[in-house]
């Protein structure tokens, strides 16, 4: 029964952008300085990005849920992952609300009931039968994925809170549900609504409306964006601030150093009224040298060494005993002693070759060279063989002594003019050619300059030593400095440039802010304007009031009521705060920055009046224009207010039977699914008569009662009847002709007109004979049917020609 | 019309027609099975209302339910009467699908086709 929708009906506005999508566009026809431009497309970049952009939109494929709370035995919920509204109806305790919380479990692992519920009742969560261990598996369809990807849920123990998730993505591996790109989302774009979600933003705080609604502005990716530009801007002026307030400290400690040229040097370059950078850069750079008379000095001196005065004394004192020595065998000619030594050797050998001739070779004297002589002569000559020998030594180490002594005086490379007399008086031993006043001066020349040099050294070294000390840090200090300073000069540029940035994205966050609401709010509006059907509150404007970080931020609804402005909450009844509420939640599944492509709202019409549930039917409807809306409901009006403003849905119905077997199937239609069930009856053979008489009757009439009522709605609605007056009506006909009149005539008093008009309907008087057996076989008469399948025919016959002729009327 | 239909139909064998809905043998959905349940429930109940009156005045039971359902507190027990009355008014919104309403559950038909038994017993022994 698809029936053309009123153009007032549809969407206002289409599918709004990802804002990530809406700068970038923006970024690309601004017009900026190309470091400005850079500036933002990093920032975009770094910043996290909303959650549709990392992934594509997510719809449900199927559920499954086994073992959880009423449902027993797997229950299978199979969707179409496309737009549209899908109608779960089912009685209370069907087990539709499990299977409601169950997709909500599947992705939260818990579920608003259970967060709300006492602790006591929070025992029961397991399914009483047990049949089957807890389990829920949700398949989804990820936009841009080539596969399902599938979320399970399953518990270890007992406890509710500790379940074990996993998500199974093609092209993505395995992970925990707490790891899927979702996750941030499922709080911030919430698609799951309960009755008591309602309740919750009414009765919530007005900074908890705010912070909902600013999220769905989705415009907290721009927040994260200006952060990061704001964290480079305060970095940068922390710094400038940072090395202006060091300047002072700096200027005392080199005013501390007063003989040090360069501080003071540094000091008047950073005195500056803009420090001279390149000042102070060449002064550090000069630093490290040592670049001034007394600071070279200082450093030869320190590293002046004298001579070692005990080597010097020994050396002396050894060369004084060479001395002696040698005094000692002054008078010996080592050279004539060895001489005669040979000689005596010589004739002492002719003696014993002539075996003891007497008469000496040389002079011919007989008689003297007698055994008394040769005894006498060798004597003498090893006595003159071991003085030339000690004359010889004696001078050997007395050659050696003065070399060892002179060897010692060793001149710097530079002495220092205060010990230059010293040093020369040390330096001239070298030449003093009588060592004896060698011995006499080097000893206490050698003291009285190694003692000099020692302490000048020391002097010196102190003194280098306090000049570094001093010097050093605040070297170090200042260098250090002029680097930041530097740094901060190089960023001044950076940080103008930082500023244009923020200041055109603070310019397009308020414009997308104030558009965005103004579409929330028109959303919301729209909605109302839906739902409100007879209230006389209507909602003008929906805005959000102070700064994101602003204490008494709040959420404003103005409402006036019949023309009068009033507070909206205030003003309304309970039934009116859930519309708004809803207003508010289906604007909110509407963001264009969130990832969920579904929404799941559990019994969203409980306090609603049956007007409203029609507005509802074609808010919902409208949502499912862009989102796959499953509801679930036990109330049967909304299904009702779906076939009577010919809105296409899904329905599915939920049937629980023993054990908690919960089975959900498909329903096409009402008068479909009669004529299905009064077919099944007609092919049943073992049934007794009866079924046959009395029951089947029944069924069909039922097939004729839905149409009737489907007919009657459908007119009601073309002809822009009041839908109270219909339902009262309706609940009037208690005789199946009334009902009829109302469908055809849409006057309940016209039944004397019905035969008639039957049988221009269904052209012909056989229709007005089937009407009336199907009434009167439901009674005690019953009736005689022949042919089951032949009437069953019949019956849909007229079915069909009744639901047909509002088309055709029209 | 006579206690029993045109087709001869008992109380008993509507009743019997209501088990076998109930339990099950049928490739019909649970609502319509519990609703055709409640069709022969209904008749069942119809024809002993009617034989009640029908014994006390013949040709009473050509009126209208809502009639009989009245006239039957001054041919029975007051009790039973009211009973009968509640029953019947249960069993028509097992009937009709009433603007969209889900059928009744098999615990709703079968408490009634155990009250119509009772309520049949009692006011069979009056007509007689």
């Amino acid at each position: 029964m698809a029936t053309p929708q009123d153009p007032a009906e549809q969407p206002a506005s289409a599918q709004p952008t990802p804002v990530a999508e809406v700068v970038a566009a923006r970024l690309a026809r601004a017009t900026l300085a190309e470091p400005v431009r850079t500036l933002l497309q990093e920032a975009l970049d770094v910043a996290e990005r909303p959650p549709t952009s990392a992934t594509g939109r997510i719809r449900l494929d199927s559920v499954h849920v086994a073992g959880y709370r009423g449902i027993g035995v797997r229950a299978h919920l199979k969707l179409t992952p496309g737009d549209g509204v899908n109608l779960v109806v089912g009685r209370n305790g069907s087990g539709k609300t499990s299977l409601a919380e169950g997709i909500e479990t599947a992705f939260t692992g818990t579920n608003t009931r259970w967060q709300r519920a006492d602790r006591n009742r929070r025992e029961v969560w397991r399914n009483l039968h047990g049949a089957a261990a807890p389990s829920i598996e949700v398949k989804l369809a990820i936009g841009g994925d080539s596969g399902r990807s599938t979320l399970t849920r399953t518990w270890p123990g007992d406890t509710f809170e500790e379940s074990i998730s996993e998500l199974r993505r093609p092209g993505h591996g395995r992970t925990s549900a707490d790891d899927a790109p979702w996750a941030r989302a499922l709080s911030d774009y919430r698609p799951f609504l309960s009755y008591s979600d309602l309740g919750e933003v009414t009765s919530g705080r007005p900074t908890q409306l705010y912070d909902t609604v600013n999220i769905v502005l989705g415009l907290g990716y721009l927040s994260a964006v200006d952060s990061h530009l704001q964290a480079q801007e305060s970095q940068l002026n922390g710094a400038s601030k940072r090395v202006r307030d060091e300047v002072p400290g700096l200027l005392d400690a080199l005013f501390e150093l007063p003989d040090e040229d360069r501080a003071l040097r540094a000091a008047t370059a950073l005195e500056a009224k803009v420090p001279n950078l390149a000042e102070l850069e060449h002064l550090l750079s000069a630093l490290p040298t040592a670049d001034d008379d007394r600071q070279a000095e200082l450093r030869l001196v320190a590293q002046l060494r004298g001579p070692d005065p005990g080597r010097v004394a020994d050396a002396a004192s050894r060369l004084a005993a060479a001395i002696g020595a040698v005094e000692r065998v002054r008078t010996t000619d080592a050279e004539e002693a060895r001489q005669r030594a040979d000689l005596l050797a010589q004739a002492l050998a002719h003696r014993a070759r002539h075996s003891g001739a007497q008469a000496c070779p040389v002079c011919g004297t007989d008689q003297v060279l007698t055994d008394e002589w040769a005894a006498r002569a060798a004597e003498q000559e090893a006595a003159l063989r071991r003085e030339g020998a000690a004359a010889e030594t004696a001078r050997r180490d007395l050659r050696v002594a003065e070399q060892e002594l002179r060897v010692l005086v060793q001149e710097p490379a530079q002495v220092p003019p205060a010990l230059a007399d010293m040093w020369q008086a040390w330096i001239a031993c070298r030449a003093i050619a009588d060592l004896g006043v060698l011995v006499e001066q080097a000893v206490p020349a050698a003291r009285a300059v190694a003692e000099a040099s020692a302490a000048a050294s020391r002097e010196a070294a102190a003194e280098l030593a306090a000049r570094d000390e001093r010097w050093r840090p605040l070297y170090e200090r200042l260098a250090d400095w002029t680097g930041r300073a530097r740094a901060v000069e190089a960023g001044r540029q950076q940080l103008a440039w930082l500023r244009k940035a923020r200041a055109w994205l603070g310019g397009v966050t308020t414009n997308l802010k104030a558009q965005r609401m103004a579409d929330f709010g028109d959303d919301a509006q729209r909605i109302w304007e839906h739902l409100r059907q007879e209230s006389n509150v209507s909602l003008k404007k929906v805005h959000l009031k102070g700064a994101e970080r602003a204490s008494v931020r709040k959420l404003v609804m103005d409402v006036s009521i019949d023309g009068a402005d009033a507070s909206a909450l205030s003003v309304m009844s309970q039934g009116e705060q859930y519309s708004l509420a809803l207003a508010l939640f289906l604007a909110r599944a509407n963001a264009a920055d969130s990832p969920f492509g579904f929404l799941v709202i559990d019994d969203p019409v409980q306090s609603m009046d049956a007007s409203k549930v029609d507005g509802l039917a074609r808010v919902l409807h409208e949502l499912g224009q862009r989102r796959q809306v499953v509801v679930f409901t036990h109330d049967s009006r909304l299904q009702r207010a779906f076939r009577s403003q010919g809105l296409g849905t899904t329905f599915l119905e939920v049937e629980r039977g023993e054990s908690s077997t919960v089975r959900i199937r498909a329903v096409s239609d009402p008068v479909q699914q009669a004529l299905a069930d009064a077919r099944a009856l007609a092919s049943t053979q073992s049934l007794p008569p009866a079924a046959r008489t009395h029951v089947l009757p029944g069924l069909c009439r039922a097939v004729l009662e839905n149409a009737f009522t489907e007919a009657a709605w459908v007119r009601n609605y073309r002809s822009g009847g009041d839908e109270h007056a219909l339902q009262a009506a309706l609940t009037d006909a208690d005789r199946f002709n009334k009902l009829a009149a109302l469908a055809l005539f849409g006057d309940i008093g016209r039944t004397a007109d019905l035969a008639r008009e039957l049988a221009a309907v269904c052209g012909g008087w056989h229709a007005v004979d089937i009407v009336r057996q199907c009434q009167d076989g439901a009674h005690v008469g019953g009736a005689s049917i022949p042919d089951p399948h032949r009437f069953v025919d019949q019956v849909a016959d007229v079915a069909e020609k009744v639901r047909r002729r509002p088309v055709a009327g029209a | 019309m006579t206690p029993t239909d045109v087709a001869g139909t008992t109380i008993d064998e509507l009743l019997r027609t209501a088990d076998l809905l109930l339990a099950g043998h049928l490739d019909a959905s649970a609502a319509a099975r519990h609703r055709g349940a409640s069709f022969a429930l209904r008749t069942a109940l119809e024809i002993a209302i009617d034989r009640t009156l029908e014994a006390a005045i013949p040709g009473l039971s050509r009126t209208t339910m809502r009639a009989k359902l009245l006239c039957l507190r001054h041919y029975t027990a007051p009790e039973t009467a009211v009973r009968a009355s509640a029953l019947w008014h249960h069993v028509c919104l097992g009937c009709h699908y009433h603007q969209y309403e889900m059928g009744p559950t098999h615990a709703q038909v079968n408490a009634w086709r155990h009250e119509i038994a009772a309520v049949a017993g009692r006011l069979a022994p009056r007509s007689l």
